[in-house]
């Protein structure tokens, strides 16, 4: 590529988005739209400079990761789990494989009202949500893991007398590890987004609350503010993501 | 195991036999076990279908979902793949524009959905645009990479044999952008699903939202659990519908 062209592909980036924030600017000043539609881009600073600094922020974001924390260890042990159980053999595959894919395919979303009428408005009710979200891309991942497993080393363990938990643990284990942990990388984010849309539709605490009970109120330029911080944690998410893998495809390599 | 499951249908013998113990620990669990409240049983939910949908509202909500679904997805479909194809078009614009997308992409969109709500109302318009706006990715990443999947020497060789730039398109490009178009309407059947559904469960004024408030409110869950059950069934048929399509179109590809 030459260089002119790397620099073109830079200014075309960064004309983008000093496009939209230059017509925001704009906008603003002129105020074009009623702020309560579109907010003004100064509130929306000082709203955001608010939320950082109250302390009840902490305690909304605290809400929110540990909702999703506890929903992606659940999801996790759950996962694995029935994906071994699976896994353990070919008929169970053959049977269940295509039941869990059929059943991922589904927005589980829908499922999230029934979990209200069983945990009620709180956090355990998002948990289920962001755990039934995880659970499947695990579980899945997890089954094609222990599946890809070279036949030959597990006949040669077998035939050295190795038990089943020395199968699971020198064999199945580290053989099935780079895909199950491909289940979880994958699963990571559509359980956060799952906590927060449980915490949006409804909800009396966490950061998706915030966003929701901000909209109610018309209050745009604070409901802006939490969409930012929001953003904000998924972007240092998906980079701790993508670090992490490209450490792991150079230790692989 | 026993005889019964060996053999080609030996997987489906042993799933309806799941199936089968699943609704029965069900209906036994919500019969005598679980407070009535918070559960009913299976045969429950059976027999209430024809009541539920006798109430014209409720069969209103649920057609209006599947009205909103079609031309979020309609929408979905023609705006990405007219963005995708430009995004695709030139190194350069791929080089440029393709970032971008992949960066809006990342945001989760359903911390946005209240400003759906705000610029588009309450009605059939912002739930279209939620579910379009979910839609659209899926498409424009598939067909780009179709596009990316286009083999430089059947260009070079069109072009020698004197084809014009539109031909080229229409011969050349589009027929291999088939199967991803196709795989990217799947994946974008799945979450065009997801945004439809994600606002209609916000907006409880109106539509399905109101119906699962209402039902949950009630303590007796079997028209809370009738009115899941068929959404889940719209989902896995729609599912399964776009999954044959992409079977269907992309068997001519053998690579």
């Amino acid at each position: 590529m030459a260089k002119s062209d790397r620099l073109a592909t830079r200014l075309v980036q960064a004309g983008f988005f000093i496009t939209l924030l230059a017509a925001w600017t704009i906008e603003s000043a002129l105020h074009l739209i009623n702020p309560i539609l579109f907010p003004r881009i100064g509130d929306v600073a000082t709203n955001f400079l608010t939320v950082i600094t109250t302390a009840a922020t902490l305690t909304d974001i605290w809400t929110t990761m540990s909702t999703f924390g506890t929903a992606y260890i659940i999801a996790i042990v759950l996962g694995i789990t029935v994906g071994y159980i699976v896994s353990t053999s070919r008929l169970f595959t053959k049977t269940y494989e295509p039941m869990l894919a059929a059943f991922y395919t589904v927005p589980l979303l829908i499922f999230f009202p029934t979990f209200i009428l069983f945990f009620g408005t709180g956090v355990k009710s998002k948990m289920a949500l962001g755990c039934l979200a995880a659970f499947f891309p695990i579980a899945l991942n997890t089954i094609a893991g222990f599946n890809s497993v070279d036949l030959n080393l597990r006949t040669a363990a077998m035939s050295f007398g190795a038990s089943r938990l020395q199968m699971l643990r020198r064999v199945l284990l580290p053989g099935a590890f780079p895909i199950i942990l491909t289940g979880l990388r994958v699963a990571f984010i559509p359980c956060f987004a799952s906590v927060l849309a449980g915490e949006i539709i409804a909800s009396d605490s966490g950061l998706g609350h915030q966003i929701s009970q901000n909209a109610q109120m018309m209050e745009t330029a604070r409901m802006f503010a939490y969409v930012i911080l929001v953003i904000i944690i998924a972007a240092a998410f998906n980079l701790l993501l993508s670090t992490w893998e490209t450490r792991r495809g150079r230790a692989t390599a | 195991m026993s005889a019964a499951f060996r053999g080609k249908y030996g997987p489906l013998r042993l799933r309806i036999l799941s199936i089968a113990v699943l609704l029965a620990v069900w209906e036994i669990a919500a019969r005598w076990f679980i407070d009535p409240a918070f559960a009913s049983p299976p045969s429950a939910v059976v027999a209430g279908f024809g009541h539920l949908f006798a109430d014209p509202k409720v069969a209103g909500a649920v057609g209006s979902f599947f009205m909103e679904l079609a031309v979020a997805f309609a929408i979905a479909v023609i705006a990405g793949l007219v963005v995708g194809l430009a995004v695709g078009a030139t190194p350069f614009n791929y080089r440029s524009v393709f970032p971008i997308v992949l960066l809006l992409y990342a945001i989760p969109q359903v911390t946005v959905l209240p400003m759906f709500i705000l610029f588009f109302g309450l009605g059939a318009a912002s739930k279209i645009a939620f579910g379009a706006s979910h839609g659209i990715f899926p498409i424009i990443l598939n067909v780009v990479a179709g596009m990316k999947s286009v083999r430089p020497i059947h260009v070079i060789s069109a072009r020698t044999m004197g084809a014009s730039k539109m031909q080229i398109l229409r011969r050349v490009v589009l027929p291999q952008l088939v199967p991803s178009l196709f795989v990217g309407m799947r994946l974008a059947m799945a979450v065009t699903l997801l945004g439809v559904v994600l606002a209609e469960l916000y907006v409880s004024t109106t539509g399905i939202g109101y119906f699962t408030q209402l039902f949950s409110e009630k303590f007796d869950p079997t028209d809370l659990f009738c009115l899941i059950t068929v959404l889940a069934a719209i989902a896995i048929g729609l599912n399964e519908l776009t999954r044959r399509l992409e079977l269907h179109f992309s068997r001519w590809r053998s690579d």
